[in-house]
């Protein structure tokens, strides 16, 4: 009797490494996607610029354009990629330029004059952790783009 | 002797959840090495406004010598040099449904490792034991009209 008490302690504590583990590994693919993506959204959204604005020698980003942008590439993700399938992608961007100043690009490392977006993007959805003593639901990874000079 | 018995016989279980961790891992790593390259991959395409000919090569190439896959099971759909992307300088006279046309598509989807250890343990068919990794997304073209 013993060893098979044992036994099944052992393959429990196998079972809960093993899937702890694995979920560990999902969890930090899953970081390293949502930073590809809110990078891209980052880059993206910076291009849109207001061309009468462009014509007065300010750079300004176009807001409604790059937040339809966002929206775009987000509906994209939840559809296309596996590793984001029954999840919900939230966005919220903050954006430099000429017009809408510059007040805290510094805590993102950004240059002060020189346009720029900061996209934070939240990962809604199951629970990534299995065992039930862990518990995580929402993933959240922040990029900065900067236009160069 | 009773217990060296019961030993013989749980010790190939346990085995498996060591090589299990290991296989793991291993995988893991790959698939960050493969983000990796196609992330490259993906940036010079963003400068070329498509997956050129070249880029294409340079990653089939790239993921076939660091996997040791066959290069006709890498298989890429992307945007190509017959349509080549441009930056979208404004949103004016852009619907919502026309962001693609200054997006760069891709999909890149290999088969990857074995997925359990113990395989003939448990009887699984080898070609039952892998997966296809799939990493599909847009990127925003920065090549200027």
């Amino acid at each position: 009797m013993k060893p098979l008490i044992m036994f099944l302690a052992m393959l429990l504590l196998f079972v809960s490494f093993l899937a702890f583990s694995s979920d560990m590994d999902n969890y930090v693919k899953l970081q390293a996607h949502l930073k590809a993506l809110a990078e891209e959204c980052a880059c993206g959204s910076s291009l849109f610029t207001e061309e009468a604005e462009y014509a007065e020698g300010r750079v300004v980003i176009d807001e409604s354009a790059a937040e339809s942008y966002i929206g775009f590439m987000l509906r994209q993700a939840e559809r296309s990629m596996p590793q984001f399938s029954g999840a919900s992608l939230s966005a919220e961007f903050t954006f430099y330029d000429d017009v809408k100043g510059y007040d805290g690009a510094l805590d993102y490392g950004l240059a002060v004059g020189r346009p720029g977006a900061v996209v934070t993007i939240t990962y809604t959805g199951k629970d990534l952790f299995r065992l039930p003593f862990f518990t995580l639901k929402t993933l959240e990874r922040t990029a900065a783009y900067q236009w160069e000079e | 002797m009773k217990q060296f018995l019961v030993l013989a016989a749980i010790l190939p279980l346990m085995l498996v959840f060591f090589v299990q961790f290991s296989m793991d891992q291993t995988n893991s790593a790959r698939i960050g090495r493969l983000n990796d390259m196609v992330y490259a991959a993906k940036e010079e395409a963003k400068q070329q406004g498509c997956f050129t000919r070249d880029i294409r090569a340079r990653l089939t190439a790239e993921i076939s010598s660091a996997f040791g896959i066959d290069p006709s099971r890498i298989v890429i759909e992307a945007t190509g040099e017959n349509d080549v992307k441009y930056r979208l300088m404004s949103a004016a006279g852009y619907s919502s449904s026309d962001w693609e046309r200054g997006l760069i598509h891709y999909k890149i989807s290999l088969p990857l490792g074995e997925i359990m250890a113990g395989r003939r343990l448990f009887g699984i068919k080898k070609e039952e034991n892998t997966y296809n990794y799939v990493i599909e997304s847009y990127a925003a073209s920065e090549r200027l009209p």
